[in-house]
């Protein structure tokens, strides 16, 4: 009797965080495990597209805390924000995370137009497939965790403190985490000297978790799909050889699939990466011409099945491409 | 060339299929027929999907072909009707409702590739044609038309003379199930490879071409197929760099403009006043679109900006993101305006408080030491060492003050032999060995460094060590 009063009223306590995409609902989760997380868009989802439904408003009426990816990515989300009717999550206001604040951004165009198709004015908003990108979003939620919930600040620190050097020892390896500190080892991967740091001081065989994983993909020529991954190639070197769309949104033309299947053939491309949300069709006509391995990897958590977490969802890429 | 083959011939058979029920569409005023026939083979495609089918599986292409017949079995069906409704206000309908269906099977499939593949369905790409596809396509088409060119009588009795066939006594209903079934058939495998906008481009506009200039069936059919091959070959032979079915479509507009002017010319009572008339429309036009092409040319860049892209209001200031410069000289131009151990992260400005970005922090207090040269600048860094909470960065630092002769760096380093991280440890260990030379106390690498014997070992000297300016940053 006690324990389901003190349950409804602990549920009834709790915070409601809604977050546009599955990745922040992940992260969320850790951040604040006593919360009612929930993510609007689904992994098989397309981000960009999303048609909001009543459900989705009411979700995010009830919302304590909204968290979004922003830089041009749901370009839902205003509309939602706008017919939810709830103050407090407003983009400006104590309740609203654009969760990729201060994460550097890639491709920012110098000038816009719709002539390259649907170029994002912003940069490309796909940041989250580089982990250390993460640490920063976890940062990110936590802030906004605390401005909602300030008794709890501290608690929402402490889980994302224990979550990036989760992301840490996944990215680095426990061990050389231990050794070097994750706080040196992500300066030095963000300034891409992380490579070069470790064989000058003969640590490189000490280097574990993804990227020493992913090794293997460091100068590997890949095709993808759409011009969502900058952050992982930066990451992980993989080469690029070509997108099968040639500016997104736009039929690729006969010019483009033959200056790809040239590129393929010259550079020995044997994979063609698609996002689990775009049509595989184009890219098996490809893969049938040159014998390249057509393979699907998820656009986000839940974008596959074995991608339940981020560290699955990231552990999917790596093999997907390996 | 060779890339043209497959793609002219695709467009071939299909000029030649829907040349043919072109004529016979336009005749009977379904002009959206094709739409609704390629959307409820959609649907067919979507229920395969849903039931667990891959898209282009035999049992997917069984399904299609079977909602495709059973709405050719309605739409003839529906022409009982005609008196009180049209038939095309059904066709809509028909289209309408499967749209509609079609993602709702998506939606409750929660399929991963859920919108894409029934976009695809109605979305083919004709460069992307291949030999597969071809021969799939020909083979349908053809024994459709085997089976029109053996009763091409009777299918024109029906749809050109319908009165005249019931009188006949002939089967109406049955010829009409016939047609539309034969029809969704062809369908179905044509809007696969060049996707549904070029099909009813196909379908109608060669037709309405050969209506307008020539008469009796057999001359409009030439016609129509004339036109349609002609648009075809100068389209895909122009689109290489560009999206072939738009530009094929763009083409027919143009030729059944021309096709226009032709036929007003020539039905007009005066001919010289009617061509002032056209000459000055397309004056008009052509002026206009000059304007239209000149005007936001003067202010390139800001007209474009604003007006493709109004920022959008969920954004907080854009100046929030890092700019993609590398780490290292953001950091600079950092130091430059924050030359202690300052955050040089960016604030957020009336947005949401300011969040923490432990990375790009420490990076820029590193950076900004590595660039202290002024005696103000480093008489700062002795300061911010003592607060520095990054132990990676403090070794940095110390090794400049010991650069620059500041005994504050000798004492960080003796503090860091004994840091919690194993790698800082070495690091200054190693660069207390390079100072101390033969007076290195012995190493023991269980213990790592002795940071007793260091610390006797700094108590005797004054000052910084001899070599600390050929000290290398680490």
């Amino acid at each position: 009797m006690i324990l389901t009063f003190w349950f409804l009223f602990s549920r009834a306590l709790a915070l409601d965080v809604v977050c546009t995409l599955p990745y922040l609902a992940d992260t969320a989760k850790r951040v604040a495990p006593s919360a009612n997380v929930v993510s609007l868009a689904r992994g098989t989802d397309d981000p960009h597209f999303l048609s909001p439904t009543p459900a989705l408003m009411a979700q995010v009426a009830k919302a304590d805390l909204f968290v979004e990816n922003g830089l041009g990515l749901e370009l839902w989300s205003e509309r939602l924000l706008d017919s939810a009717g709830n103050p407090q999550v407003r983009p400006g206001q104590n309740g609203y995370v654009k969760a990729t604040t201060g994460v550097p951004v890639l491709e920012v165009p110098a000038d816009v137009s719709r002539a390259r198709g649907d170029l994002h004015a912003e940069g490309n908003p796909h940041v989250w497939t580089d982990p250390l990108n993460m640490k920063i979003v976890a940062d990110n939620i936590a802030t906004g965790l605390g401005r909602v919930d300030p008794s709890n600040a501290a608690v929402y620190t402490q889980n994302a403190a224990a979550y990036k050097k989760k992301i840490d020892e996944a990215l680095f390896g426990a061990d050389l985490v231990g050794y070097m500190g994750g706080d040196l080892l992500s300066r030095l991967a963000a300034a891409g000297t992380l490579d070069t740091t470790l064989a000058k001081k003969r640590l490189t065989a000490r280097l574990g978790g993804w990227l020493a994983k992913g090794a293997p993909l460091k100068g590997k020529p890949v095709v993808f799909y759409h011009q969502s991954w900058p952050y992982f190639i930066a990451r992980f070197g993989v080469k690029v050889v070509g997108y099968v769309e040639d500016r997104p949104g736009i039929p690729p033309t006969a010019a483009h699939r033959d200056q790809l299947l040239g590129l393929m053939s010259a550079q020995g491309a044997s994979v063609i990466a698609v996002t689990n949300y775009n049509n595989d069709r184009v890219p098996r006509l490809l893969g049938e011409a040159t014998g390249a391995k057509v393979v699907t990897v998820p656009g986000d958590v839940g974008g596959v099945s074995g991608a339940t977490d981020y560290f699955s969802f990231i552990d999917g890429i790596i093999a997907a491409l390996l | 060339m060779s890339w043209m083959l497959l793609p002219v011939l695709a467009c071939a058979v299909i000029v030649l299929t829907l040349g043919w029920f072109g004529l016979h569409v336009l005749q009977r005023g379904v002009i959206f027929v094709d739409l609704a026939l390629a959307q409820i083979a959609a649907l067919g495609t979507t229920w395969a999907v849903f039931l667990g089918h891959e898209p282009d599986s035999p049992a997917a292409f069984v399904l299609a072909l079977a909602f495709t017949l059973a709405g050719a079995t309605a739409f003839a069906a529906a022409r009982v009707f005609d008196r009180q409704v049209p038939q095309e206000a059904l066709i809509g309908i028909a289209y309408a409702v499967s749209a509609a269906a079609g993602i709702l099977m998506i939606h409750f499939a929660e399929d991963a590739h859920g919108g894409e593949k029934l976009e695809h369905l109605l979305v083919g790409n004709i460069v992307w044609v291949q030999f597969t596809d071809l021969a799939l396509l020909t083979a349908t088409c053809g024994a459709v038309g085997l089976l029109h060119l053996a009763f091409r009588e009777r299918f024109l009795q029906i749809s050109f003379r319908p009165a005249e066939a019931r009188a006949e006594g002939r089967r109406v209903g049955l010829w009409d199930v016939l047609f539309y079934a034969s029809f969704g058939t062809a369908l179905t495998s044509i809007v696969s490879v060049s996707g549904v906008i070029l099909v009813f481009s196909y379908l109608v506009i060669p037709a309405v071409i050969a209506r307008l200039h020539v008469d009796g069936v057999v001359g409009r059919l030439v016609a129509a197929w004339l036109v349609g091959l002609g648009v075809s070959v100068a389209g895909v032979a122009v689109s290489y760099t560009h999206p072939t079915g738009p530009v094929i479509v763009v083409f027919f507009g143009i030729a059944l403009l021309v096709a226009l002017i032709i036929a007003f010319l020539r039905e007009s009572p005066s001919p010289g006043r009617a061509a002032g008339q056209v000459l000055l429309a397309a004056a008009t036009m052509v002026g206009g679109l000059w304007l239209s092409y000149e005007l936001p040319a003067e202010h390139d860049g800001h007209g474009h900006e604003t007006h493709d892209h109004p920022a959008p209001l969920n954004q907080p200031d854009p100046g929030l993101t890092v700019s993609p410069t590398p780490p290292g000289t953001a950091a600079a131009a950092d130091a430059a305006e924050a030359p202690s151990g300052t955050s040089a992260a960016p604030e957020a400005g009336g947005a949401p408080p300011g969040t923490a970005t432990a990375l790009p922090d420490a990076a820029a207090r590193e950076a900004a030491a590595r660039a202290a040269t002024t005696p103000e600048e480093l008489t700062l860094l002795s300061e911010s060492i003592l607060t520095e909470q990054d132990s990676s960065v403090r070794l940095v630092m110390a090794v400049i003050l010991l650069r620059a002769g500041h005994r504050r760096g000798l004492d960080a380093l003796l503090t860091l032999v004994r840091d919690d991280l194993p790698f800082v440890r070495m690091e200054a260990d190693a660069l207390l060995r390079k100072l101390a030379g033969r007076r290195a106390p012995t190493w023991d690498p269980l213990a790592g460094p002795d940071t007793g014997a260091w610390a006797a070992w700094a108590e005797t000297i004054e000052g910084v060590p001899i070599g600390a300016r050929e000290l290398e940053v680490p």
